[in-house]
């Protein structure tokens, strides 16, 4: 019963923490209905309990409190020192607490700030009797309390401002000065008279500049006006014209965004405020220890006082926007500082959306580069079927120069032949009696030049179309191949009793290709076109003609052979397609692919009077 | 035996001409070129047809390149040989073809050269080719001496003729043809005039050249 009775007090505390009409509220109910186990612990704050600092405080150490088996009954009550000074309103404070907690039995007060002790003290008679006191302060203990409540227990913080100055110095090493800023109250002034002589005891070489009382409306510009190389830090709540408790953080709200020097404060909970941050005090931290005391004091009283190290309740933080408006690298900031206020960061703020983005980007860049190493194996493959190309067409050149072998060896043979026998005529001549006639010597010899050049003019055509080649682009002139191809088939043609003849418009255009291989393609054309004829009893006969159309020129064959049937027509450029009987069924084949590989094409068609028209095109060459 | 000519041998020798068949103009100079120097009379044609617009008669040879525009070398032997022409044919031909080599020398060409032809070489077939032309033109215009002189006996006389070429006697020709022996003789002397023979065997020789047949058989002498 009594474990659940303490938490529904607990819960009816904790629920209107910030309210500032808390006591008053449930004061009565919790009187009329007291365990009388039960310890009751009074929270009598100096400040207004909704100040941001004593929120921390009080939450920190009812959750501490209200947590313990004990269950005490927690009691929050306010001087509201700063607003209310005059000595009839603490006296009537005071009846006003003895009437509140008449039939209340008090166990311990916990009394935050230096004036609460005194306003216990100073009573003529105890307001809660029997009470043990448990106070709290920073950096030393007023000797007056100590004389006036020599039973009561203590907590001491150690002051950490010069820390906190150093602190500061630290990350803004350039930092000359120190302006410390608080109001113009009395407690003020007491407060932080010696934070100047504290400033310079520092030993960073620093000098502390007051800034006491100034209107709220002239202290920003005060405040600007400040050397360079200053660093505001701001004290105590104020209290401005309106009786409106401001405190540092609220200032620096309103301060901050215009400020050309960095603010700086010295507790936690202004940080976000506009604050840089630093070595701060963590009033949360503080909740918790008084609370742990208190409770420890209710079990065993004692009248000791308990110093808190420095590193037990500050906490170094920082707000990262501030940090970069006055250019601090985080790397300066001490070992295992909170950095907080991060800028929104994509990271952080939409992991699941930069995760996918950057997925969705992998992917598009998997996919990029597989499409690209594919485009690379299909260029490959391109050049591996170019080079097969090309080999095919050696083979193929070969096969027909085979074709052609006799009538070119007769074709070289009959120079050769002249020369022999005119060299030996001249011999004879040399040799005879009579003195040889030197004009005729002189014409044998320029007949052997001529037979001799003719010779090599065979084997230079020959010599091109058998040598393996790769594709190479050049202008070609078609009128030269035509002539040139023509030149090597002639002697084969006139065996076979075939007419071969030249069928040319004249001026035909260059057009960019590989020599070689589209005078092969023409020399297919014309081996088929002549193996056509002697297919027929009719007059044997062949032509090489010219094609020119839109931006295509090439040559063609027409011959008087029986035709194409016309269901080959089709499937006569497919490979291993014949109707020869001998062959592979390649030159065709080879014969497309080669205008196909320099942009053009190859058509075949039977003429109307007979025999088959087979020609190809390729782009001319641009002037 | 006493041989009959037109003309004398120098005169022949001198009437001797190398005909060269060649489409290849080159071919054809050089070719010339080794015959005139050779002291040879040329005349130069480019192809089978122009040679045959006019054969010559007279003895001589033909350079004849086997592989010809039109009508090859081997059509042209096959004309000449029709025409009973005294010409010896020499052929020159890029590749040695073996049947058509063959061909060529079963149809009585004399040689069968490879170009490129050396020019030594030509001319030893030449000679000989022309030597051969002059003995076949002896041998034709003896032959149409005798045709002409053969052409003037009376029918009884080509009778006894081809009995006495059968080397009949007298006695046995007589009576195969069923008249006196008397008679045969006179006939045989007529005969013998006629066709300007000494002997027996000139007769034979004769019936040889123009291909005049025996008739009758010769029996044995005891038989009788």
């Amino acid at each position: 019963m009594r474990p659940i009775a303490g938490m529904l007090v607990g819960v009816a505390c904790v629920i209107p923490l910030g309210s500032t009409a808390f006591s008053r509220a449930v004061g009565t109910p919790l009187a009329n209905s007291k365990p009388t186990e039960q310890k009751h612990i009074l929270f009598l704050a100096v400040d207004d309990l909704t100040q941001p600092y004593l929120r921390l405080i009080t939450e920190s150490f009812s959750r501490v409190i209200l947590s313990d088996s004990s269950s005490p009954v927690l009691y929050f009550e306010t001087l509201d020192a700063l607003r209310f000074q005059k000595q009839d309103y603490l006296d009537g404070l005071r009846d006003w607490f003895r009437q509140k907690y008449a039939n209340t039995h008090i166990d311990l007060i916990v009394a935050i700030g230096e004036d609460a002790p005194a306003f216990i003290a100073s009573a003529p008679q105890p307001i809660w009797s029997d009470a043990q006191v448990l106070y709290w302060d920073i950096g030393w203990i007023r000797e007056d309390i100590r004389a006036r409540l020599p039973h009561a227990a203590g907590i001491l913080l150690e002051d950490h401002f010069s820390a906190a100055v150093g602190a500061i110095k630290r990350i803004l090493p350039d930092t000359e000065r120190v302006a410390l800023v608080y109001g113009a109250s009395a407690i003020e002034a007491g407060r932080f008279a010696g934070y100047s002589d504290k400033v310079r005891d520092t030993g960073l070489n620093l000098e502390p500049v007051v800034v006491a009382g100034t209107p709220e409306r002239s202290l920003l510009s005060d405040l600007n006006a400040l050397p360079e190389h200053t660093a505001v830090i701001l004290l105590q709540p104020n209290v401005d014209v309106h009786n409106r408790i401001v405190s540092p953080g609220q200032l620096c709200q309103t301060l901050s965004p215009a400020m050309v020097r960095p603010l700086f404060t010295l507790g936690i909970q202004d940080l976000g405020c506009g604050v840089v941050g630093g070595l701060l005090r963590d009033w949360t931290k503080v909740g918790q220890f008084i609370a742990r005391r208190a409770l420890a004091l209710l079990v065993t009283p004692a009248q000791d006082v308990v110093t808190v190290p420095i590193a037990e309740y500050t906490t170094p933080a920082f707000d990262e926007r501030q940090l970069a408006r006055w250019h601090i690298d985080e790397a300066s900031l001490p070992a295992g500082s909170l950095v907080q206020f991060r800028r929104p960061s994509l990271w952080r703020d939409h992991r699941t959306g930069v995760l996918t983005a950057v997925g969705v980007g992998a992917a598009q860049m998997i996919v990029i580069a597989a499409l690209l190493v594919e485009h690379r194996r299909r260029r490959l493959a391109e050049v591996e079927s170019r080079r097969h190309l090309v080999a095919m067409a050696h083979l193929d050149r070969r096969a027909a120069m085979g074709e052609l072998a006799t009538s070119l060896a007769h074709e070289i043979n009959q120079p050769l032949n002249a020369i022999l026998q005119n060299a030996g005529a001249a011999r004879m001549m040399l040799d005879a009696d009579t003195p040889a006639d030197s004009a005729e010597v002189r014409e044998i010899l320029d007949d052997i030049r001529n037979d001799d050049l003719r010779a090599s003019e065979v084997i230079r055509r020959m010599r091109g179309l058998l040598q393996k080649h790769e594709l190479e682009r050049h202008p070609v002139d078609l009128e030269h191949l035509a002539g040139d191809t023509l030149m090597l088939v002639r002697p084969d043609a006139q065996a076979r009793g075939i007419e071969v003849e030249l069928d040319l418009e004249g001026d035909l255009p260059v057009v960019m290709g590989d020599r070689v291989h589209l005078q092969q393609v023409l020399l297919n054309l014309l081996l088929n076109g002549m193996d056509a004829t002697t297919r027929t009893p009719r007059d044997r006969r062949i032509a090489i003609f010219d094609v020119r159309k839109n931006g295509h020129a090439g040559l063609g064959v027409r011959d008087s052979g029986p035709g194409i049937a016309p269901e080959h027509l089709a499937r006569i450029f497919e490979p291993f397609f014949t109707t020869k009987g001998e062959g592979m069924g390649m030159g065709l084949a080879i014969a497309r692919s080669i205008p196909e590989a320099h942009g053009g094409r190859i058509a075949a068609e039977n003429s109307r009077d007979g025999g088959a028209t087979v020609w190809f095109t390729i782009p001319i060459a641009r002037s | 035996m006493m041989v009959m000519s037109v003309e004398s041998p120098r005169d022949i020798a001198s009437n001797v001409t190398v005909h060269v068949v060649e489409d290849d103009a080159s071919s054809r100079e050089s070719t010339a070129r080794v015959l005139r120097a050779a002291g040879y009379v040329v005349r130069l044609y480019t192809s089978a047809a122009e040679f045959l617009a006019a054969v010559p008669d007279g003895p001589g040879c033909i350079v004849l390149d086997l592989r010809l525009p039109g009508p090859s070398g081997l059509d042209l032997q096959e004309r000449l040989i029709e025409r009973d022409c005294v010409l010896s044919i020499i052929f020159v031909s890029g590749q040695s073809d073996v049947p058509k080599t063959a061909r060529a020398m079963k149809a009585g060409a004399v040689d069968f050269l490879t170009k490129p032809v050396h020019a030594p070489i030509l001319l030893e077939a030449v000679r000989q080719a022309v030597a051969h032309s002059v003995e076949r033109f002896k041998a034709r215009e003896q032959r149409r001496e005798w045709q002409t002189l053969y052409e003037g006996l009376t029918d009884r006389e080509r009778e006894v003729f081809a009995h006495v070429i059968s080397g009949q006697l007298n006695k046995q020709i007589a009576f195969d043809l069923g008249t006196a022996e008397q008679t045969i003789k006179v006939h045989r002397g007529r005969v013998m005039a006629k066709l300007n023979a000494d002997s027996v065997p000139d007769l034979i020789r004769i019936a040889a050249a123009l291909g005049v047949s025996p008739i009758g058989r010769v029996r044995d002498p005891k038989v009788l």
